[in-house]
């Protein structure tokens, strides 16, 4: 879920244009700045990780969400990236698995 | 092959202090970050497409002090990754503005901590993150970890967290505090918290938030399982004792949708004990922390260490250490031009300055680091390496096989060999080692680590991360 609301102590943000991405096939609307693993986050797909099937191990899932972890890694115009570090990008395709 | 005289590693509190210092006294600077954005995990910035009305006292803060990394001798390189260290001084990098190796005169280490994690059943299921991840969530992308969120751990990163999702929207089912430090406080502790007014305002601005939300602070209660098939849903709560041990009978469960954890920080120490310097078990400070001399140097001459990756001190202390490894750093490249008296006349007023947050950290560590019950909670289905899924018994396998150090248990594990490289599950693993060894934590040692530091074939050697 997004934070609309403003406070006193965390000021209400603009974000950046919107943005369409693929994920798993589904076209999803983000917004400039924002990395994969939040806007999955945003869309109630937390629980993304590689399913453990035929020849694939399970990822963790996102863990640290700073980087260290490599849990949330997840295949981005067919190469491999962390989501939590990985922003957004017009026409960008996400899956989260093969 | 770049060159440069000082290379800074880490663009947080001690890594921008350090290059600015360094900067000052006419040095060329490179401030390597694996980041977009300077500032690291204290420091959280927006990303450069957001805009705020105005940011909060922290991001304001950090403006003021990234205006002098625009320094004309400061070259940053965001995004981008040490994944290889050699002695005096040679860096393999990867990023997609950075050159492939950097050789430095002097290098700063500055590369921080991370959440010390704990495995009890359920850890690993989605919906379980570390409080660095749900702050990272909040603060800078603006998304909420999840709507009904329990947080649980150790130290005042649960009350800063806490505080965050109340301002945020979210509900906040409890703050589970295994530490019960706070309740025995004594005179003598008062002493170390004079001069920490900010620090104290801070922490009291979370505590109204969270008394205003009525969110139940529970001081000597931690998890023990959580619960759900898919995700978390909720949690079992118990009473700790002193040694962090569940009391029988004493469980509660709670239901969630998102559970955070976070029992104090693990200093970030790969690139050091890569480079080979030497390493000490101190719990307090984090657990393996580098020995330095009062200029931050390591036992390897050219190399500082500062801030908490050195061992957890909090962002004012790590400010201090990197200027004083700054200073050390420009001066040991730039000695020539400046006398020892000066030096030793700059240093006088920093050591004093971390003195004083020294004694702070003490209180800190003393506070609030975890007992070893933490250790005790996790059972046979219990993963304890994520990344390679190693449970409990392949560990107690290992052990009863003779495996005594992490190494060993690696070996026979593979516990530690998964692309974080034994950074989550290093200190989960050498509690349970120690435990079921009877060994020390110190004896059962630390992972060896090998380049590259970090997964190459992630970002590849070409394209990066944005």
């Amino acid at each position: 879920m997004r934070i609309e609301k403003s406070h006193p102590k965390l000021p209400a943000v603009q974000r950046g244009n919107p943005v369409r991405i693929l994920v798993d096939g589904r076209l999803l609307t983000a917004y400039a700045g924002e990395s994969i693993a939040a806007v999955l986050i945003a869309e109630d797909k937390l629980g993304y990780r590689y399913p453990e099937g035929e020849g694939q191990e399970a990822l963790p899932g996102f863990f640290c969400g700073m980087g260290i972890c490599y849990g949330c890694l997840v295949l981005v115009d067919g190469r491999l990236r962390r989501a939590c570090l990985t922003a957004v990008a017009e026409g960008m395709e996400v899956r989260r698995e093969e | 092959m770049g060159k440069t005289e000082v290379a800074v590693v880490g663009a947080g509190p001690a890594g921008i202090h350090a290059a600015v210092a360094a900067a000052e006294l006419g040095v060329e600077v490179t401030l390597i970050d694996s980041y977009a954005q300077a500032g690291g995990q204290y420091f959280k910035q927006l990303p450069g497409v957001f805009q705020a009305a105005k940011g909060d006292k922290r991001q304001r803060e950090a403006q003021k002090l990234f205006k002098q990394l625009q320094h004309p001798d400061i070259t940053h390189l965001p995004n981008t990754r040490v994944w290889n260290i050699a002695p005096d001084w040679r860096l393999d990098l990867v990023g997609s503005t950075a050159p492939r190796q950097l050789e430095a005169e002097a290098v700063v280490l500055a590369t921080g901590a991370y959440d010390r994690p704990a495995a009890f059943p359920g850890w690993t299921l989605p919906g379980v993150m570390g409080v660095g991840a749900a702050q990272h969530l909040v603060k800078i992308q603006r998304v909420l970890p999840g709507r009904k969120i329990l947080v649980a751990g150790s130290g005042p990163l649960l009350l800063a967290l806490g505080a965050v999702l109340v301002w945020a929207g979210a509900e906040v089912v409890a703050l589970a505090e295994g530490s019960r430090g706070l309740t025995s406080f004594k005179p003598g502790r008062m002493a170390k918290m004079w001069g920490q007014g900010a620090r104290l305002r801070e922490g009291l601005d979370y505590i109204r938030a969270l008394r205003g939300a009525n969110v139940p602070y529970r001081r000597g209660w931690g998890v023990v399982r959580a619960l759900g098939e898919e995700r978390v849903s909720g949690a079992v709560l118990a009473r700790l004792d002193e040694e962090w041990r569940p009391v029988p009978g004493s469980e509660e469960a709670v239901s969630c949708d998102t559970l955070c954890i976070g029992y104090g920080l693990l200093p970030e120490t790969t690139l050091g004990r890569l480079a080979g310097a030497s390493h000490v078990y101190r719990p307090r400070l984090g657990g393996w922390v580098p020995e330095r001399d009062d200029r931050m140097q390591s036992s390897l001459p050219g190399l500082y260490i500062a801030g908490d990756g050195a061992g957890i001190g909090g962002a004012a202390q790590s400010a201090v250490e990197g200027r004083i490894a700054g200073m050390a750093a420009g001066y040991q490249v730039a000695g020539d031009y400046f006398s020892d008296r000066n030096l030793k006349r700059w240093m006088a007023t920093e050591q004093k300055r971390l003195t004083k947050e020294q004694g702070f950290q003490k209180l800190f560590g003393e506070l609030f680091t975890p007992g070893p019950g933490l250790d005790m909670l996790a059972d046979e289905e219990t993963i304890i390496c994520r990344c390679e899924g190693v449970r409990l018994p392949a560990v107690k396998d290992a052990v009863d096989m003779g495996a005594e150090t992490l190494g060993a248990v690696k070996g026979l594990t593979r516990a530690g060999m998964g692309r974080c490289q034994g950074r989550i599950c290093g200190a989960l693993l050498a509690g349970q080692v120690a435990r079921l060894s009877g060994k020390s934590v110190s004896e059962v040692g630390n992972f060896t680590p090998r380049p590259p530091v970090g997964p190459l074939d992630i970002e590849g050697l070409s394209s990066s991360e944005e």
